[in-house]
């Protein structure tokens, strides 16, 4: 069975997929792939549907080779990723032969990055998904993040041939649309005014869990603290500090804080791709505004997926399969 | 998708209202607030957006066991009733979060969904009974909370082992639950900066108490540890507090 060999990890680099939802009554958060529309290119570029899981990177990528056999790989984001040290052609797959090594660098549009492989990885998967949640101690090897010379197996599958679609640019904004909630109307009207008003900075210390916001300290009036409400992936967080941070796909399902604001969720991408010390600011819309920011992102998605064809020029392993089925 | 662009388009500087009038889009502003407000009239209570994809309703903002009783009977009635679009409800003390799988059908959810229903009633409670080690290197934090509560260790565990505890909710981290009637002469604040504290600590914050599931950071206080398992990832239900469930500590050590 094929495998794929880490030879060095990278400082964030874990197993991820689609998430395990609807378990946010027991306590669980989805976790999965932060952003899903790269994750979601990167999948369909090896031939895989979206719930496959791969790797996702963050600030720097692994080095990886194939070992026991060649793996068809893809690169979605930025990382600048060189396969037997030439550039490798973004948005499109390429057959990963035994020794040659694949490399991926510093991220530096943007923050995270994918890495798919056809067939997916083939780790166990729990509660209907293999990604890893490191608080739960859920995933491949209690959810940790990959370290230097793990070797992970790679499932079966029919993608003989090599894909490239369409770019996807990487999500990015300095601006984040968000809906003001039943919570807001708890904070003082300066507190409101700056939460929308004022730059934020992210906080290096930001994780899956959430990204932290340093910058003014909001005045709170000391009305933080209710009885534990359940969040939401893109709420705002008001902590006892008087600092926001905004909760990812990987943070507590309920808190006692308040939540005066939630980023919209067609924004979800902007949120993964936030990398430290990139200046934001909130903005107010509302419903309507929300959903058409949403489908815009959906829709742009859906397009890119849809361009997905035979890449050109194809590497022999990949001309071989062609002709072979052509021959067929 | 330049998303700059896309925000700008869509919020012109002359205020996203005046903009949506003269250009409508899908789906239609005025159609969406008339269906919220008709949720809001037929209801005394009101659901509230909650981002765009969920919806919040509070039925109150206090730990009480009624009021949670039907937190979690709303939770089951509309998992029943609106099975396939819903992508999660998360019932919390008073609170109820329900998230829509298609966020263009939030509005016609809020128009319908229920803001209210019947507890069951008041079976037989589930009973765990949770042996734990207090004090001493398991429980850290007992001389200090004791004190605080001006107690002695010993009062404070007979006191914390007197009468079982209600689930109300799972939260924060999977299989963590939240256990809301702690004798109120054992209420202490929290920690100012939260520390990590081991896989089945027996933690104490306020009114409420609980079981750590994993290693994790927490500002409540450890007054002892437990070998009980509260999470069982490869049987079929991998929880086993459930909301509704009561649990009795048991004391079998108390280190000095």
């Amino acid at each position: 069975m094929a495998a794929l060999h880490i030879l060095a990890a990278g400082p964030h680099c874990t197993v991820q997929d689609r998430g395990r939802r609807g378990f946010g009554h027991v306590g669980l958060a989805a976790a999965g792939a932060l952003d899903e529309r790269l994750h979601e290119v990167a999948q369909a570029l090896v031939g895989n549907p979206r719930d496959f899981a791969g790797l996702e990177f963050a600030a720097a990528g692994p080095t990886v080779t194939a070992v026991g056999g060649a793996v068809l790989v893809a690169v979605a984001g930025d990382g600048h990723p060189r396969l037997g040290g030439l550039p490798m052609q973004p948005f499109r797959s390429v057959w990963l032969e035994p020794g040659q090594i694949l490399e991926i660098a510093g991220v530096s549009a943007g923050f995270r990055g994918y890495l798919a492989v056809a067939g997916g990885l083939a780790v166990a998967s729990t509660l209907g998904s293999r990604a890893s949640h490191a608080a739960a101690g859920l995933g491949w090897q209690g959810g940790r993040r990959l370290r230097d010379g793990d070797i992970l197996e790679v499932g079966d599958h029919r993608q003989l041939q090599e894909l490239q679609c369409d770019p996807l640019p990487i999500a990015h904004s300095a601006r984040l649309p968000a809906l003001w909630t039943g919570h807001a109307n708890e904070l003082t009207r300066a507190a409101r005014a700056a939460l929308i008003e004022s730059e934020w900075t992210v906080s290096p210390q930001s994780d899956r869990a959430a990204v932290l916001l340093d910058g003014a300290s909001l005045d709170t009036g000391g009305t933080l603290q209710r009885i534990s409400q359940p969040t939401t992936f893109g709420s705002v967080q008001v902590a006892g500090d008087g600092q926001p941070r905004i909760l990812l796909c990987e943070g507590p399902t309920v808190g006692g804080y308040l939540q005066p604001l939630v980023v919209c969720s067609g924004w979800r991408s902007v949120l993964a791709q936030l990398a430290p010390a990139s200046r934001v600011r909130f903005h107010a819309v509302d419903l309507s505004a929300a959903l058409a920011i949403s489908q815009a992102a959906d829709a742009e998605l859906a397009r890119t997926v849809a361009t997905v064809r035979p890449a050109w020029p194809p590497t022999s392993r990949s001309l071989l399969a062609a002709m072979a089925s052509a021959g067929r | 998708m330049n998303f700059d662009k896309l925000l700008a388009r869509r919020t012109a500087t002359n205020g996203p209202h005046r903009r949506f009038r003269r250009q409508p889009i899908w789906p239609p502003r005025a159609a969406m607030l008339q269906l919220l407000a008709a949720a809001r009239q037929r209801n005394m209570r009101q659901w509230q957006l909650f981002g765009d994809r969920a919806l919040v309703i509070e039925l109150g903002q206090t730990i009480d066991p009624a009021i949670n009783r039907e937190v979690h009977a709303l939770a089951a009635r509309i998992r029943a009733e609106f099975a396939g679009q819903w992508a999660a409800v998360v019932p919390a003390y008073a609170s109820l979060l329900v998230e829509a799988i298609d966020p263009a059908q939030l509005a016609d959810m809020a128009a319908q969904l229920p803001t209210a229903a019947e507890p069951a009633p008041a079976a037989a409670a589930t009973v765990h009974r949770v042996e734990v080690r207090y004090g001493g290197p398991s429980g850290p934090d007992l001389p200090a909370a004791a004190a605080a509560a001006g107690l002695s260790p010993s009062e404070f565990v007979a006191a914390h082992c007197a009468g079982s505890h209600g689930v109300y909710m799972l939260g924060f981290a999977p299989g963590f639950a939240y256990l809301g009637d702690l004798d109120p002469r054992l209420s202490v604040d929290r920690l100012a900066t939260p520390r990590r504290a081991k896989a089945g600590s027996v933690i104490v914050a306020g009114r409420q108490t609980s079981i750590l599931p994993a290693d994790l950071l927490t500002g409540w206080r450890v007054i002892g540890c437990t070998d009980f398992t509260l999470v069982k990832f490869s049987h079929s239900e991998p929880f086993v507090l459930q909301p509704g469930d009561r649990v009795q500590f048991v004391c079998t050590e108390l280190a000095a």
